[in-house]
């Protein structure tokens, strides 16, 4: 018999999971109590997430000129890819941080549950007046302001200018010119003078907003929603006559598929917002040279007007208690030459700044060499002024936006992109009526 | 829900164990220690029953009847409030969710005979004696089950996506052009990755019951002059029906509770969206679209349909059972 009583391997085992349990939880808990302290103080750190380029950059420009009122940056990943879980669980969790960027199209979402703050008080003149109408559109809800908007995305029509050339074609002025230059590209050469995306809810959103469609509407304290109005109805029907006469790649966007047609010059052209310059650019290294913008076609009659594709735009968190500082510093970062020359500096963003103020400098970090030396700045500048303001997002847009992609997938099986809108406003209802939300269709 | 299943898929093999000791309980009342044990051993299960089951239930139930809600448009407005049958209205008019619905019923379709017949037609193979390697080819119809879900949706995966399956790229070779992914066959497809992992435990469930027929019987059939087809279709497939049934319940709840296969599968095709299977509804109503009310009004539901079959399918045998004498 043992009279010295060994620990048995059991009870090692036993007080080593207890030890670890209690430090984890320990360790666990001193950590959210010292972060959400730190959220809570006043006087502390203002705290920021955004999925945009650059703004690391930016964030160090801010903390080295102003080291009295520093700035907490961290990265996150864009809304559809798990950014908007992200805030909102932070968000219902009471640990936001202070500012978050958002798209457009995800901020009447985040206003209706609360994330967002209300910041019409906190919008100074200077401020009102450095953004246009054209911007604060985007950042406001039943005459509230949400949001305070970074940039412009008049829809802008890349082409290779060489593969038109070539095949006599002129660049297209009007819808039905790009029709017709469609047809004669690709009888002459088997190529599609662009792209149709089943994945890009805000691309075919961006054309029924230039055809003067409204998805959705506030009219008297009531969402009014109508995926399929008149202007839609012809926006859908005339890309849906498109790929019908086969004119179109049909991909998603960022696909590899479509990737490769753009690099192998089996499409002609891009249909995208300002921003999106840049990262064709970056994707097809090898058309340098031979690419070219140009204003995106009209449906003719009366004033041309613009389409928005994909704007951001920065708000302040309903718990945030800090809100005036975090106002200094978005009028800072949406404002300032420095800002903008900071963000931008990586040279690998064609970003257009909503303020007046800033297209200058940034025109001057991105190098057009790509679009020939062309002004790419001085023509969006022009198109900016066309941009149709009062469009209105849903209040959840994601599901809304998730519901139209499944629907385009499966235009090779016979559905329509109207019957697809369709679709996704019948998926859309149930869910705000379920809100208590007061909706009806038009 | 996978250790939910899982759990109660268990439930089958100790079936016929219990049946056959029940009729032996009629005891003298049970003493003191007796019932401490009881106590003791039915505690675990009471505990884990409570908490992992019913008090969720409970919750969801409760849950279903209450929403965020904002008036008007509302912006700022929000406030937590019993709903009525708002949720339960809202699902029930979202075609997605009916939907969603039609696939798994169509899935459950496919994938229920399927899996049954075979597994039945392998038992039977295994309990005849006609398989060689019979432990051998036991354990390697076995091992899929013991592969978790998600590993075995990542391959098939694997297998499935063009460009970087050996079998797509094999069928290609020998011209026979055959997408996985085509609207068509998203349901096929699905149900191989249920058959390859779910076929082996049917199957083992289905021997041991095969194996608990008294012997007498069999040889009587052979004496008789039943071939092995006969015995097996006349003599050992009726003495299983309760487990037949059982597995058919657990089959049928598995199958509308099916979420891991098109919820990895959706990442490599748009033509499963979010909202693929009821499951997948709840899952997005919960997670994307911030709607718990309207998540647990889903849930509700589905349970309620769950409840509702195995009732239908308990209901169905023990009739048929008080029939034969």
């Amino acid at each position: 018999m043992n009279t010295t009583r060994a620990p048995s391997r059991r009870g090692v085992l036993a007080a080593g999971l207890w030890t670890a349990l209690a430090t984890g939880t320990a360790g666990a808990t001193s950590a959210c109590g010292s972060a959400s302290a730190a959220r809570r103080d006043p006087d502390g750190p203002l705290t920021f997430w955004s999925a945009l380029r650059g703004t690391d950059a930016l964030v160090a420009a801010w903390n080295a000129e102003h080291p009295d009122d520093p700035v907490e940056f961290d990265m996150m990943t864009s809304g559809l890819a798990g950014g908007n879980a992200k805030l909102s669980n932070a968000a219902r969790a009471g640990n936001a941080p202070d500012i978050v960027s958002v798209v457009d199209a995800d901020l009447p979402g985040f206003a209706i549950d609360g994330v967002c703050a209300d910041v019409t008080d906190l919008v100074t003149p200077r401020l009102r007046d450095q953004l246009g109408p054209e911007a604060w559109t985007n950042a406001t809800l039943d005459g509230r302001v949400y949001g305070i908007p970074l940039d412009l995305g008049p829809m802008m029509f890349a082409h290779r200018a060489d593969v038109l050339r070539e095949h006599r074609i002129d660049v297209p002025e009007t819808w039905d010119d790009f029709r017709e230059a469609g047809r004669r590209l690709k009888r002459r050469s088997g190529i599609d003078l662009a792209t149709f995306h089943p994945n890009a809810y805000n691309v075919l959103a961006c054309h029924a907003m230039q055809a003067g469609g409204r998805w959705f509407a506030i009219e008297d304290d009531s969402w009014v929603v109508d995926f399929l109005d008149a202007p839609t109805r012809r926006v859908a029907a005339y890309w849906q006559g498109l790929i019908d006469e086969d004119l179109l790649l049909v991909a998603p966007g960022s696909s590899q598929e479509w990737l490769s047609a753009l690099a192998r010059g089996r499409v002609a052209g891009h249909l995208v917002g300002p921003w999106g310059l840049a990262a064709l650019a970056a994707s097809v290294p090898g058309g340098a040279g031979k690419w070219r913008v140009a204003p995106v076609p009209q449906w003719g009659g009366g004033r041309p007007v613009v389409g928005t594709d994909g704007v951001s735009l920065h708000v302040i968190t309903e718990g945030s208690n800090r809100k005036e500082r975090a106002m200094r510093f978005l009028e800072w970062l949406s404002t300032t030459p420095e800002a903008i020359t900071a963000r931008l500096s990586g040279g690998r963003s064609s970003l257009f700044p909503a303020a007046r103020g800033l297209v200058e400098p940034a025109s001057r970090q991105f190098d057009p060499a790509y679009y020939g030396g062309q002004d790419l700045y001085g023509l969006v500048t022009e198109q900016a002024r066309l941009l149709r303001t009062g469009w209105v997002w849903g209040p959840r847009m994601q599901a809304t936006a998730t519901s139209l992609h499944q629907g385009l997938a499966r235009l090779p099986y016979g559905t329509t992109v109207a019957g697809a809108l369709e679709a996704a406003e019948a998926e859309t209802l149930p869910d705000m009526r379920s809100l208590g939300l007061s909706v009806r269709r038009s | 829900m996978r250790p939910v299943t899982r759990a109660a898929r268990t439930a089958p093999a100790t079936g016929p164990a219990h049946t056959a000791t029940g009729p032996a309980g009629t005891a003298p009342p049970p003493r003191r220690s007796q019932r401490l044990a009881t106590g003791v051993l039915l505690g675990p299960f009471v505990l884990l029953l409570l908490t992992v089951f019913v008090v969720p239930t409970l919750y969801a139930v409760y849950l279903s009847f209450f929403s965020t809600t904002h008036s008007g448009l509302g912006f700022g407005n929000a406030e937590t409030v019993f709903a009525g049958a708002r949720n339960y209205a809202a699902v029930l008019s979202d075609p997605s969710f009916t939907r969603g619905v039609g696939v798994t019923l169509l899935y459950a379709l496919v994938f229920l005979p399927a899996v049954v017949a075979g597994a039945l037609a392998l038992a039977l193979l295994f309990d005849s004696g006609l398989v060689r390697a019979r432990r051998l080819s036991q354990t390697v119809l076995f091992v899929p089950h013991a592969v978790p879900g998600i590993i075995g949706t990542v391959i098939w995966l694997y297998l499935y996506t063009p460009g970087i399956s050996p079998v797509v790229g094999f069928l290609d070779d020998v011209d026979v052009r055959v997408d996985f992914f085509a609207l068509h066959m998203l349901v096929p497809s699905l149900v191989n990755i249920a058959l390859w992992s779910g076929l082996g435990y049917t199957t083992v469930i289905f021997f041991a019951a095969l194996r608990a027929i008294p012997h007498e019987l069999v040889e009587a059939a052979a004496i008789d002059g039943a071939g092995p087809v006969r015995t097996a279709l006349t003599i050992k497939v009726p003495l299983i029906r309760a487990t037949l049934a059982t597995v058919v319940i657990f089959t049928t709840i598995g199958a509308l509770q099916l979420f891991t296969e098109p919820m990895l599968l959706s990442k490599a095709t748009p033509l499963i969206g979010p909202r693929f299977t009821p499951n997948m509804y709840i899952f997005d109503a919960a997670f994307t679209r911030n709607n718990y009310g309207l998540a647990a009004a889903a849930s509700v539901l589905l349970l309620a349909v769950c409840c509702l079959l195995s009732f239908a399918v308990t209901r169905g045998t023990t009739r048929r059972k008080k029939v034969r004498p």
